[in-house]
């Protein structure tokens, strides 16, 4: 039997989190791994189904069949759920109040306003909130290891902006490319720092292949979807998924100021714009359009995982400042599959068609 | 704002329409006077006619009220008390979305959105509104044109989208007054954030509206609002009684002006003559249902083009909504109205609103409700346009099965959208639930 | 030089179709049969027997499309569906500024862009409700053929309202219509209509303008296009051969 704490947590287990974005410092400053759960494609629905309606979206569904399975409390700690959306809410609080998943768990809730004061307090206050639950759970964080651990993770946002800036390298096609960029989703950071300066140490593609697009969506799923892109004749060239492109800071880093704590809500703050966090009405489509411009797109392709509001809500608006650039998109849906539907691969082939970067 | 404007919304809002609603109030109590009783259900209300009165003055009076005065469209949970003093007429999308559903003009607007590009999957109310908005149909006649748009995420995160999207159609001023969820107690950090965006919303009402924000006067809507939404309660509780003095499904609809007028004299003058209404149909022992057998709970929205069926369905069984989560959110967190300076108390009834609150809260205050009203059991409406609402009623009901012995049944419709809806398949899961009460 | 027949196959998951075009750019073969599952083996000996009798010159150059497209053989191109529609209905109707095809399997709405490609498309596959299959299987269920449709909806006095967005719920809706005594005309106006609700709301998708060619064994349905022109306020014809325009598409895509 593995030795649990006070608590009866698993002593040094992993942090497991619900999709998006959460601070990741804390975790790391306590020595332990942060794993995202966005439930294997394809996962069979067996038990969830006692516990959700048909409309919850797929990201719900996997990620409360792996905690009704016991696969998360097995091997973590604690789970950590970011308001990402009112599904979210909704799964926290399952676990928090109806015991689904048996496992403890802390919340983080991102403050969704347009007053930039109470916007930015407010910040500042549920980070402090978030590292005392933390503690209370997996044990004290030391100043010292957090600022370490500030560290660490800014290097690792340098890096991983430099990796989606710079564009496909020599020897490594798009899918491994982005392995490395999801690598975050389960290893550790140093495992993903070592993995991006690999990936870093191959020259830059001078000509890359491929009719560059903007890649739209929660996450780029289900598996085979990149591969579906190359084989039409595309690559990404501007990534705005929420779990990749719209969680890495892209412009300078605010300096550190020697209070990790600021230095966490900086990072934060510098966050391209996402409807899971954001909610002005224009920033979000400057922001694409000008990652359009900027990489030459030809095209767009949006993947959106079935019934997902935040997502759903800006589509009509993002999808008609593209156009009004003169950037033609394709929409589809998806319900975390196993396999890339024909329907979708159909879709991808049609925009390549569409773009001319496949002849038809 | 143009005086002549200002002197035609005046006269239509003052003389113009309370002169129509008057007369269809009349004919409508002629009308209600002549029917003949349809046993099982008793009389029907006197207020009814009333209601339909107000609402009908409340939309007409807003035809003209854009450059006659300030026009702000805000959710149904945000602080309107702010707005009110400072002249607002005020519109909710939510409650205009829900008379298209009770209209039947939900479909029709639903597409308009979907032609634009919106999701089936997004929540009806929000495709009816963005359909009439951009279709520029409404079954009320018209809305006025927004010059502030308000939305407090205190009932969903769905709001954010809609109203982010109505900012981009209408180039109206958004202003956020963000409720962060409680999972568990309302913490410190969660009034200050929420009072401080409540005092920028103050500001910028001030700012659209060209006056200042008197404190007296905030206190006052305050304390309007606050009545309310005890009349409403108390309304709500006249259905403690057995039989309940009014079909449960009417409150749905009585509900209006505690969402549209709070804050107002006009909704306390209501309440106060519905719960006299109320009180006297008790103390003559007239009942909602004759013969009431079944006492049940509602919880989530109500599926507004489908609640007449529901009605004739449950009146068909003897069976009565004496209580539903919905009706009654809106009156129970009145207390807090008086919770400190009137920011506070502002943040700290907002932001602890029923939708706001976790699981274990709304198990709590489910099972407290089924025991005050004497309910048999729960019909849990899986609403598939509202998340918040629908994801977690599985294990509510397993919960409130277990440990309180109530029994629930879980039935999946949609609050707006008719094409969501499969009455058939709804409807006999809720007879076969009603029969195994036994 | 003698210009090499064009051949296009169209391998969709009802029905396999191909067409031959000549040097001269004339359809000089077409064919339809119903889909067998070994599309391979299908193609090889369909394909023999249409253009045995045509004794070509030079080898044929095929190109293939549908849901089987990868798997006819030795087809120089692959285009996808939506690409081969198009080609296909911009060389038939250059008038044209937008397809809508509705197959068995599927809807799409596509406008078209210069030279017959795609400039914008929008599919419905997910949900039966919104293609072909909806209404042949019902039409079916009530023993109605095809040609009675524009008829009956003619002489229907009214639409039925139906309202489920779900094929299931639909039916299900359906049969209690019938059983609570609404007439049959009715109904099936009904399904017409909600079918052409489905298909206006895909065409808006694609920023509609300009005249609308229906192509897909559903565009046979004079009273549905006539709906669906009543919608979007664009005149609708049905293609010429509206089964094998995919396949006409593919075969002009088979070469120059």
């Amino acid at each position: 039997m593995e030795a649990r704490s006070a608590e009866g947590v698993p002593v040094g287990a992993a942090v497991a989190a619900l999709p998006v974005e959460h601070p990741r410092e804390f975790a790391t400053a306590l020595g332990r791994i942060t794993r995202e759960i966005w439930g294997p494609p394809g996962l069979p629905q067996q038990r969830g189904r006692a516990w959700l309606p048909s409309f919850a979206c797929p990201m719900t569904r996997n990620a409360l069949e792996m905690l009704l399975r016991g696969d998360v409390a097995a091997s973590a700690a604690l789970l950590v759920v970011p308001h990402t959306c009112d599904s979210m809410q909704a799964l926290a609080s399952q676990v928090m109040d109806l015991g689904a998943g048996g496992i403890p768990a802390v919340t983080f809730y991102h403050p969704r306003t347009l007053d930039a004061g109470a916007r930015a307090s407010f910040l500042r206050d549920e980070l402090r909130r978030f590292r005392t639950e933390m503690e209370r759970l997996l044990g004290p964080v030391a100043d010292d290891r957090l600022a370490k651990a500030v560290a660490i993770h800014r290097e690792a946002d340098v890096l991983a902006a430099r990796l989606l800036r710079e564009g496909p390298r020599a020897g490594l096609p798009q899918t491994e490319q982005y392995a490395v960029l999801r690598a975050r989703e389960r290893l550790a950071v140093e495992e993903w720092l070592a993995l991006m300066r690999d990936a870093l140490d191959r020259r830059v593609e001078p000509r890359p292949r491929g009719a560059p697009i903007v890649l739209s969506g929660i996450v780029p799923e289900p598996p085979g979807l990149l591969d579906a892109i190359a084989a039409s004749g595309m690559r990404v060239g501007f990534d705005d998924t929420a779990c990749v492109g719209r969680r890495i800071p892209r412009d300078r880093l605010p300096e550190p100021t020697g209070d990790p704590m600021e230095d966490i809500a900086r990072r934060y703050e510098a966050l391209p714009p996402c409807p899971t966090r954001t909610v002005d009405p224009t920033t979000r489509l400057d922001w694409v359009v000008a990652g359009a411009r900027a990489a030459g797109v030809r095209g767009a392709l949006f993947v959106v995982p079935a019934r997902c509001e935040p997502e759903l809500f800006d589509l009509a608006a993002v999808r008609g400042a593209l156009r009004t650039a003169g950037v033609p998109s394709v929409v589809v849906e998806t319900d975390f599959e196993a396999a890339l539907p024909a329907s979708i691969a159909t879709r991808i082939e049609a925009l390549g068609e569409m773009i001319g970067a496949r002849s038809p | 704002m143009g005086l002549l404007r200002r002197i035609r919304h005046e006269a239509e809002a003052r003389l113009v329409g309370p002169a129509i609603a008057g007369l269809n109030a009349a004919r409508r109590l002629r009308r209600l006077e002549a029917k003949a009783p349809r046993p099982p259900l008793g009389p029907p209300l006197r207020n009814g006619v009333r209601l339909r009165a107000i609402v009908e003055r409340y939309y007409f009076a807003g035809r003209t009220a854009d450059g006659a005065r300030p026009v702000a469209w805000v959710t149904s949970g945000a602080p309107v008390e702010v707005l009110r003093p400072l002249g607002y007429y005020v519109v909710y999308p939510e409650n205009h979305a829900a008379v298209c559903g009770a209209m039947r003009t939900a479909r029709d607007l639903c597409e308009a959105a979907e032609r634009a590009g919106h999701s089936r999957d997004l929540c009806s109310y929000a495709r009816t509104d963005i359909g009439a908005l951009l279709a520029g149909r409404t079954p009320v006649g018209r809305l006025p044109k927004p010059d502030l748009l308000v939305c407090c995420t205190n009932i969903c995160q769905t709001v954010a989208g809609w109203y982010r999207t109505l900012a981009r159609e209408t180039g109206a001023r958004l202003v956020f007054v963000d409720t962060p969820f409680l999972q568990g107690d309302l913490l410190p950090h969660h009034t200050a954030y929420v009072r401080r965006q409540v005092e920028t919303l103050a500001a910028e009402a001030e700012r659209v509206a060209g006056r200042e924000l008197r404190m007296p006067d905030l206190e006052r809507s305050l304390r309007s609002a606050q009545d309310a939404a005890f009349l409403w309660g108390e309304c709500l509780a006249t259905a403690r009684a057995r039989p309940a003095p009014w079909v449960g499904i009417e409150a749905f609809f009585h509900m209006a002006p505690i969402v549209v007028l709070r804050g107002l004299d006009e909704a306390q003058a209501y309440y106060r003559d519905l719960l006299g209404e109320l009180r006297e149909r008790s103390a003559a022992g007239v009942a909602g249902i004759e013969g009431e057998r079944v006492r049940l709970v509602w919880d989530n929205l109500p599926i507004w083009s489908e609640l007449r069926r529901l009605g004739d369905l449950l009146a068909a069984r003897r069976a009565n909504l004496v209580a539903a989560t919905y009706t009654h959110a809106w009156s129970e967190c009145a207390d807090l109205f008086s919770a400190g300076d009137p920011f506070d108390a502002i943040a700290a009834t907002y932001t602890s609103v029923l939708l706001n609150r976790d699981l274990a809260h709304r198990a709590r205050g489910l099972a407290d409700l089924a025991r005050r009203y004497g309910a048999h059991g729960v019909l849990f409406h899986s609403d598939r346009s509202c998340k918040p609402y629908s994801l977690g009623q599985h294990g509510l009901r397993d919960l409130l099965a277990r440990e309180h012995g109530i029994p629930g049944v879980v039935v999946e419709a949609d609050h707006s959208d008719p094409r969501s809806v499969a009455w058939e398949a709804a409807a006999g899961r809720i007879e076969a639930f009603i029969e195994g009460l036994g | 030089m003698i210009r090499p027949l064009r051949v296009g196959v169209d391998a969709g998951s009802t029905t396999w179709k191909a067409v031959a075009i000549d040097g001269e750019g004339r359809i000089v073969a077409a064919m339809l049969l119903r889909s067998e599952p070994r599309v391979e083996e299908q193609s090889e000996r369909a394909l023999a027997e249409m253009l045995g009798p045509l004794v070509p010159e030079a080898p044929p150059r095929v190109a293939a499309t549908g849901y089987g497209r990868r798997r006819v053989p030795g087809a120089v191109a692959r285009p996808t569906e939506i690409a081969a529609h198009a080609f296909g209905a911009a060389w038939l109707a250059p008038d044209a500024s937008l397809v809508l095809d509705v197959g068995g399997q599927d809807a799409k709405a596509i406008r078209l862009g210069p030279g017959g490609r795609a400039a914008e498309f929008a599919m419905n596959d997910r949900c039966a409700a919104g293609t072909g299959r909806f209404l042949e299987n019902t039409l079916s269920r009530l023993g109605i053929p095809w040609d009675a449709v524009d008829d009956m909806v003619r002489g229907a006095p009214r639409a039925a309202q139906i309202s489920s967005t779900c094929a299931v719920f639909a039916e299900t809706e359906i049969v209690g219509l019938i059983a609570d005594g609404a007439p049959v005309p009715d109904v099936v106006r009904g399904l017409v209509e909600s079918l052409a609700d489905r298909l206006a709301a895909l065409i808006a998708q694609v920023h509609p303008g300009g005249a609308i060619v229906a192509t897909g064994g559903v565009a046979r349905c004079r009273p549905l296009l006539a709906a669906v022109a009543a919608r979007t306020g664009q005149t609708v014809r049905p293609a010429p051969e509206p089964q094998l325009v995919g396949a006409l598409g593919a075969a002009l895509l088979a070469g120059p």
